[in-house]
């Protein structure tokens, strides 16, 4: 009888070791350094999703309970290399994982900024970055090289532009929602509070968001998941800023469930590695957190970057070579013995965010966030009425403008005259000092004639100013070996665009006409003025003028993702659906446009859909494939809407949403002693909008021009590598193998700026020509040492090519006769070598760690890498030469070096 | 570590950081005024480039002003009215004007009264016209030409809105070196006949050119007016009256021309005046003209008559042919589109019945059918000067026709004057034609005697 009990209890065991129904094992471990000194505190414990299982207590123990089966286990913590285990939960007892050491992280990588500001000279100024620092912390080699190393060239991966990826912190998406794209300097000096991130590169999806195409980036603020204590951090470069100084403190999760993280930096120097240029920023974030119980939590962020800069603008090479140096900078001239730029961004935007976390079961969470993101963004540049060009660099007044050699000896030699070289502020006060003017009817009441100093130049400020609300919510459900997400995003963005008046220059007044549509309509005073409803107005500093108008962009996205996973495999599908609205509102009436520039345009209403799809095949543990395919549509910019926005409601005719088709196959490797990733990709965009304006010399105005129905085709293999040699010796390969093409001849229409009058409707004759943007080749390969005895140094050597500048559609249109055949090839940037070297050591004393780390880039000093520039739209047929193309150079040798003391 | 300690660092190291400077050097510099020198006349400033003005054009090279001068002065021409100068202005004071080449338009304004150093700057001259401009430069011509200076460094404003005194002058007295460069008022000028239906410029074409038109004084003196094409007033059609016409004069080699600073001084809305119009003579009873008097080709001019060119610039000519004279009329060679003439008479008192004879004759006709080139009127309100408003009446005769062989004169037969108590007639001869038109046509034997 007892044997048939005991068959019976082993029969039922087994049949229940088989039932779908899976028990819940315990697993545990310690994580600890090397030789089990020291125990990690703090660690996260995390599932492939990212949802957290368990954090490490202070002799670095964990435990979570989990259901048996395969699990892939992530311990995430500062500091610390981020180590991935797969194990097999038994269902009965605890599946202990004993010791689990983890590697200090080479923290240059991640206290590193790595982007080199980098402003594009483009009439409307806006403000182009570099590849982000949150992916220089991925453990994927590629992308942190791509970030670290091929950063510094302006490289972009899969040379997608920046508003392909999107960026969201504490579930707030901060891309900006005029250009599309995340503006990082919004963020800046904030390195050490958004350490806590998942990147993505591509169409694999994370689960908080229907990526696009270029995947994206989600900071992790909560509060309790900082280190306790306080971190202090002061560095020193020659890059775009010479100080550097941080603190950033955090309680850790408190016993009453509460928990808080502040941090402050600042950022400063006079001036950077171009000359000119100075910085001025201070950042300051807190996070709030409260675990109200444990089904739910809140966390309230808040963070703001307020800075000032002086930017650095490109010239052409004769410019430099006058100069003597490639990294002239046009912007700026000597006033009162120091250094004035004229062109400086600044911006005061704080965004607040609020997160909620529900647990409602055991595998079901919702995960919401609330926030409104709202201030001032400024970019200043000088202005001037009747008046010469004071910029130094004006193609009339370089060398090149006279054919006679002595003359253009003569100009030549006056340039070691700072006041001829640089912006002559003195003279540009005199000028306004000696301006008595008499403004007749001013503002716009008969016989009121205002008698002053008129100023012919100002400084003026382009602002932007934004009010933005969000809310996105996620559930995600899991089920058997399914997961669903779902989400619900919204957004209403409002932007305030205007020009004000910084600085008068020693005049009265400025008076806000349109001189273009003066010299044009002379006879016509209604014309010739940016607000109808108050003609000839005498404007002060602070006041608004030239145009005045909002952006709003409503945005209403549903999306869902289904994940299935197996054993070895799993597949997902993923699906979105957005509703976009986009419209301008003028606020003024302009004089040449008086029915088409006031109130609300016609709202641009574009409904735009995604599926993506792919899956990850495991092999085994060691062995993983990948693949990945995507179709979308994304609705086009808000910049890219509207022909002329700063003068009428037009919207850009011909405007399409823009067509994304992507896939990607990758082969990921996960060996002792090798990890490395390869890929190929393809992705093809159709129905891309340009949109830009520029002053054409010889009508002597201003022009748009709008180029619709692009096409581009970007495709290529990525590979990365690291060869653990020894215990302390890794090598890293990495190579960006692309082509950036545009695969089709786009249309152009050219209107004059002040009438509206189409001057051309054309093909643009550019099949086959390249992007620009970024590099489409980058190689490096490197050597870390890491020394068990606190020390880690490094030396990487990159490699670049096919580098294109941005080119003048217009010179690749149509003239009577055919086209322009001088500018039938586009110009190819020469390849380029650079080597970057670190080296670091940290201490331990008395309870306080303290590190020290110098980046050292470019040891070669190259100074002839160009790493962009555009084709000017000036140009001229019977003198090609005449208007070059303008360069950005490398800088030389630059350092960063880091000092952190963390109690 | 306890929560006070923390929050001591913290404070400690936050004011540490914040207290990092960046100075931004915006505040208004101290500007050192422009120090210009001495005031002299602008006269003597041009008189440094005298001895470079008498040599030929091409021996001649820019002179730089090294004296510590300045000059000073009213603007009576600025680029920004009207568009008809492009980075150049003019300043006048008592003793002269000059033409000023700048590098920049703007901050040169009409009526402003200004002192510009002159030390540094250099005087060339175009076409013989002497400029104040900046540092000599070589164009690809390879001739060394005066760039345009930098105002704003060298130009101080003394006051705004001061009226100018443009002197009054004639045609012929503006044509003096002494007059270069300054403005002037003409009064009782008017565009040629020529020149009326066209424009200022040539604002069509690509790109829009300049153009010289010919403004004249009721003795028939001309003078140029040159305008731009990029002028606002280049596509206007010149004004067709006679009045006044305030202008700056210009020099380009052996011509002098005008250059209109402001349209709205250009005041031609007045009767035109005749040119060749001698006044009439008092009136007669009786006339009587056989044309024996002059020599071959001269164009006729007989006191107390009138020889008008009413279109075209050619008036009645004296022929002789077989020792007889008599005046002849043709568009034959004159290449004008329009050709009109008018011989007038003196008045003839029409109190009493009058006959008038004459007789005509035609060669080489080239009217098309319908067209005559001859016609006869008069006018009993016609002063000599009022051409355009008295009344013409036509006066049938007998005359040349296309049928009528060449050269053989036609006798009119007697033509009855009208009869209007206490009142005098002209009789004008009219000729019409065209350099295609270009019949000849002949009068002679003009007879007025009482009527029998």
């Amino acid at each position: 009888m007892v044997r048939y009990k005991i068959l019976i209890t082993f029969i039922f065991a087994s049949l229940l070791s088989f039932s779908a129904i899976s028990q819940e094992g315990n697993v545990r471990g310690i994580l600890t350094e090397k030789d089990n000194s020291i125990r990690v505190e703090g660690a996260r414990v995390t599932d492939q999703s990212g949802n957290t299982l368990a954090l490490s207590g202070s002799d670095g123990l964990f435990s979570f309970s989990h259901s048996a089966g395969e699990l892939t286990v992530y311990f995430n913590a500062d500091s610390y290399q981020r180590f991935i285990l797969h194990i097999q939960v038994r269902e009965e007892g605890v599946t202990d994982l004993g010791m689990i050491t983890l590697v200090r992280q080479d923290e240059f990588r991640t206290d590193l900024p790595t982007l080199t500001i980098a402003d594009s000279d483009a009439e409307d100024g806006m403000e182009s970055q570099t590849i982000h620092g949150l992916l220089s912390s991925s453990s994927d080699i590629f992308v942190s090289t791509a970030a670290y190393t091929f950063g510094q060239t302006r490289f972009q991966i899969r040379g997608y532009e920046p508003r392909y990826s999107d960026v969201f912190i504490n579930g707030f998406r901060v891309n900006d929602a005029e250009s599309g794209g995340p503006i990082w300097s919004n963020w800046g000096g904030l390195n050490d509070v958004m350490r806590n991130s998942v990147v993505t590169t591509g169409m694999d999806p994370d689960g908080s968001s229907f990526e696009p195409v270029g995947g994206m980036s989600r900071v992790i603020t909560n509060a309790s998941e900082y280190r306790k204590g306080i971190k202090a951090v002061y560095s020193l470069s020659n890059r775009t800023y010479r100080n550097r100084a941080m603190i950033t403190w955090s309680t850790g999760l408190l016993d009453n469930g509460w928990a808080f993280t502040g941090s402050y930096s600042r950022r400063w120097s006079q001036e950077g590695y171009a000359e000119g240029t100075f910085y001025d920023a201070h950042g300051m974030f807190l996070a709030v957190e409260k675990i109200v119980n444990e089904n739910h939590s809140i966390n309230f962020t808040a963070l703001n970057a307020i800075y000032s800069r002086g930017v650095a603008g490109g010239s052409t090479q004769e410019a430099y070579d006058l100069a003597g140096s490639n990294y002239y900078n046009p912007y700026w001239g000597y006033q009162n013995g120091g250094k004035r730029n004229s062109r400086v961004r600044s911006s005061n935007k704080p965004l607040i965010t609020l997160a909620h976390t529900w647990k409602i079961s055991g595998n079901t969470t919702l995960k919401s966030t609330a926030g409104y993101w709202f201030g001032k963004g400024g970019y200043s540049a000088l202005n001037w009425y009747d008046s010469e060009d004071p910029r130094p660099d004006y193609w009339r007044k370089l060398p090149s403008y006279y054919t006679d050699e002595a003359d253009q000896e003569r100009i030549a030699d006056s340039w070691s005259d700072p006041s001829v070289s640089q912006i002559n502020w003195e003279a540009l006060y005199t000028a306004n000092k000696n301006n008595l003017f008499s403004v007749e009817d001013a503002n716009g009441i008969p016989g009121n004639t205002v008698t002053g100093l008129r100023s012919r130049y100002i400084v003026e400020d382009r602002r932007n100013d934004i009010s933005q609300f969000q809310f996105n919510t996620t559930l995600t459900h899991q089920t058997g070996n399914f997961t669903l997400t779902g989400g619900l995003f919204a957004d209403l963005y409002t932007g305030q665009n205007f020009n004000v008046v910084d600085d008068l220059l020693g005049g009265d007044f400025w008076v806000d006409i349109d001189q273009f549509a003066e010299r044009d309509y002379p006879d016509d005073p209604d014309a010739i003025q940016n607000d109808l409803n108050h003609p000839n107005r005498i404007v002060k500093e602070g006041d608004i003028y030239s145009h005045n108008y909002s952006s709003h962009q409503n945005q209403v996205k549903v999306w869902g993702l289904a994940e299935y996973s197996l054993n070895r495999t799993s597949l997902y599908l993923g699906v979105n659906l957005a509703n976009t609205s986009i419209w301008r509102e003028g606020h003024t009436v302009k004089g040449l446009f008086p029915d088409n520039s006031y109130g609300n345009s016609d709202i641009l209403t574009l409904t735009t859909y995604g599926v993506k799809a792919g899956g990850e095949f495991r092999l085994t543990g060691r062995h993983i494939f990948k693949a990945n395919a995507l179709v979308m549509t994304e609705p086009p910019t808000f910049r890219s809407s509207f022909l002329s926005p700063r003068t009428r409601n037009s919207t850009t005719p011909g405007i399409t949403e823009e067509q994304i088709i992507a896939g990607d196959l990758s082969y990921i490797t996960r060996l002792p002693f090798i990890t490395g990733r390869l890929t190929g990709y393809y992705t093809r965009f159709t129905g891309l909008t340009e949109v830009a304006s520029f002053y054409h010399d010889e009508l002597r105005n201003f022009v748009n021009h709008s180029m619709t129905g692009i096409n581009k085709e970007h495709y290529g293999l990525e590979y990365g590598a690291e060869f653990k040699i020894s215990s302390t010796i890794t090598i890293n390969t990495v190579a960006s193998l692309n082509q950036f093409i545009w695969t089709k001849n786009p249309e152009i229409i050219i209107t004059q700026d002040n009438n509206s009058e189409i001057l051309s409707s054309d093909e643009v004759w550019v099949k086959y020509f390249r992007s620009s943007g970024s590099p489409q080749t980058a190689l490096s390969a490197g050597v870390e040492y890491s020394s068990p005895n606190y020390w880690w140094a490094g030396i990487t050597g990159s490699w670049y090519d096919n580098i294109y500048l941005d080119f003048n559609p217009v010179s690749r249109t149509r003239d009577e006769n055919g086209y322009y055949p001088y500018w039938e090839v586009m110009e190819k940037m020469p390849s380029g070598f650079l080597v970057d070297a670190f080296i670091g050591k940290s201490w331990l004393i008395n309870g306080v760690n303290i590190s020290l780390t110098a980046n050292l880039s470019n040891l070669t000093n190259n100074k002839k890498l160009i790493t962009g520039g555009f084709e000017q739209y000036r140009f001229s047929p019977e003198n090609p030469d005449q208007f070059p193309p303008k360069y950005y150079y490398m800088y030389g040798f630059n350092y960063f070096i880091n000092l952190s003391i963390r109690m | 570590m306890n929560t006070i300690r923390y929050i001591t660092i913290v404070t400690i190291l936050a004011s540490l950081i914040a207290s990092g400077c960046v100075k931004r050097f915006d505040a208004e510099p101290e500007l050192t005024p422009i120090d210009y020198g001495t005031i002299v006349d602008i006269n003597q400033v041009k008189a440094l480039y005298n001895d470079e003005l008498a040599k030929i054009w091409y021996n001649r090279t820019p002179v730089e002003i090294t004296e510590e001068w300045a000059i000073t002065g009213i603007v009576t021409g600025s680029d920004k009215t009207d568009g008809n100068l492009y980075k150049e202005g003019y300043l006048e004071d008592a003793s002269a004007g000059v033409l000023l080449k700048f590098a920049a338009t703007g901050g040169f304004y009409l009526g402003d009264s200004v002192i510009i150093k002159m030390k540094g700057l250099w005087l060339g001259d175009y076409g013989d016209f002497v400029q104040i401009g900046g540092t000599p430069y070589t164009d690809d011509g390879g001739n060394l030409r005066i760039s345009g200076f930098n105002k704003d460094e060298r130009m101080v404003k003394v006051s705004i809105d001061n009226p100018s005194h443009p002197t009054p002058a004639t045609i012929n007295v503006v044509k003096n070196s002494s007059f270069q460069g300054r403005l002037v008022t003409l009064e009782n000028v008017q565009f040629t006949q020529g020149d009326l239906g066209k424009t200022y410029a040539d604002a069509l074409s690509d790109p829009p050119a300049a153009a010289n038109r010919y403004l004249e004084d009721c003795d028939g003196n001309k003078i140029i007016v040159r305008s731009s094409g990029y002028s606002t007033f280049a596509d206007d059609l010149l004004p067709e009256g006679m009045g006044s016409f305030t202008a700056i004069v210009t020099r380009f080699n052996t011509d002098y021309q005008l250059l209109i600073r402001d349209i709205d001084e250009v005041q031609l809305d007045g009767e035109r005046c005749m040119i060749g119009a001698q006044p009439l003579g008092d009136p007669v009873e009786t006339l009587s003209e056989d044309f024996e008097s002059f020599a071959n080709n001269e164009e006729i001019l007989i006191d107390g008559w009138q020889n008008l060119m009413i279109k075209g610039n050619r008036s009645w000519q004296n022929k002789i042919f077989n020792s007889d004279g008599y005046a002849q009329a043709t568009g034959y060679n004159s290449g004008l589109t329009e050709m009109e003439t008018w011989l007038i008479t003196p008045p003839v008192i029409v109190s009493a019945a009058k006959t008038l004879t004459f007789r005509t004759a035609k060669a080489y006709w080239e009217h098309e059918s319908g067209n005559h080139p001859f016609a006869l009127v008069y006018s009993l309100d016609y002063n000599g000067s009022n051409f355009h408003s008295a009344t013409w009446t036509s006066l049938s005769a007998t005359v040349a026709v296309e049928s009528t062989s060449d050269h053989t004169f036609v006798n009119s037969g007697n033509v009855a004057l009208p009869i209007v108590t206490g009142e005098d007639a002209v009789i004008a001869f009219i000729y019409r034609g065209s350099g295609t038109e270009s019949t000849s046509y002949r009068i002679d034997n003009i007879n007025i005697t009482t009527a029998k």
